[in-house]
């Protein structure tokens, strides 16, 4: 049967192992759970007969791709993969993943509570600032970089972006103002 | 601020950068704090008591901070970007799929190596 590791230091929310363990069943997966290990060992354990991982920031490192023996394919979840070690990941004819945009909303609804927060002085009891009238940069303006902005003008900022990897037309269809520097952007905002 | 860290990201946020930003700027870092050049960091926020620093995560000169600049800086204690119950059913839901279709179909659409 092929086999499903779920290796988070980290645990997901017990809906979110539902959720997986009911993919895993649909497929006739066997679903391997390693939560809150505090040892590199347990995850090189872990994964030595398995076909597949998920992870969120958990290291897949070349000694635990190395001990993989079955491996075929590692999942981050998440936007960001730099805790894959994608050369040893190659090496051993392993497919590495990330599950862009699925935090996306997490992560800018985060941003947009931190500058309150802290626009308000981290709520001490003295009078802070509004975010309303005020210029907000989004450098990179991919999934959460949208999403920012989308939560930003609901705030009645005034949005700027830069991204080298998207062309200006298609930033300012979002409502943004595309600058064509990362200088303009820090220097406007 | 969100850039993916890499090899040509990793300290790109730099002094030289952040000193353009106007007066009364906060940055907000919910990237990796490894794209934020820490001496370049403590530099402004010596030479610029209006500047503001807000991360999703420490950085590594947190002590130094929090020593000497009070009221001008907000850290989680924690990596908190994708701590939501939304967030973690989306994201394992989509790993859980995405291994699914490799398996079953050798579909590779989000491999990045």
């Amino acid at each position: 049967m092929t086999k499903i590791l779920v290796a988070t230091e980290k645990p997901f929310a017990p809906a979110a192992v539902d959720g997986i363990r009911k993919v895993c069943d649909e497929a006739g997966y066997e679903l391997v759970l390693l939560e809150k290990y505090t040892e590199q060992a347990d995850l090189i354990k872990a994964v030595e007969d398995v076909d597949a991982m998920i992870i969120r920031s958990d290291k897949a490192t070349k000694e635990v791709i190395d001990a993989g023996k079955n491996l075929k394919i590692i999942v981050r979840a998440g936007a960001g993969y730099d805790n894959i070690d994608l050369q040893a990941a190659t090496a051993n004819n392993v497919v590495a993943m990330n599950t862009p945009g699925q935090n996306s909303n997490a992560v800018a609804e985060l941003a947009l509570g931190m500058m309150v927060y802290l626009a308000r002085n981290q709520y001490n009891g003295t009078a802070g600032r509004e975010l309303k009238g005020k210029k907000l940069g989004i450098h990179a303006f991919g999934h959460v970089g949208q999403l920012v902005g989308e939560i930003a003008k609901g705030f009645g900022m005034e949005v700027y972006a830069f991204d080298p990897f998207i062309a200006k037309e298609k930033i300012e269809k979002f409502g943004v103002k595309a600058v064509d520097t990362v200088e303009e952007l820090y220097s406007t905002c | 601020m969100n850039i993916p860290s890499n090899e040509k990201t990793k300290k790109s946020i730099n002094f030289g950068l952040l000193s353009l930003m106007p007066e009364g700027a906060t940055l907000v870092n919910t990237a990796r704090k490894e794209v934020v050049d820490e001496d370049g960091l403590l530099a402004l926020f010596n030479e610029r008591n209006d500047f503001k620093y807000i991360s999703d995560i420490a950085p590594d000169c947190k002590s130094e901070i929090e020593s000497k600049y009070e009221g001008r800086y907000f850290f989680t204690p924690k990596k908190m970007g994708a701590q939501t119950a939304e967030a973690n059913i989306n994201a394992g839901i989509a790993a859980a799929t995405q291994i699914v279709n490799f398996l079953e179909k050798g579909d590779i659409t989000f491999k990045v190596n």
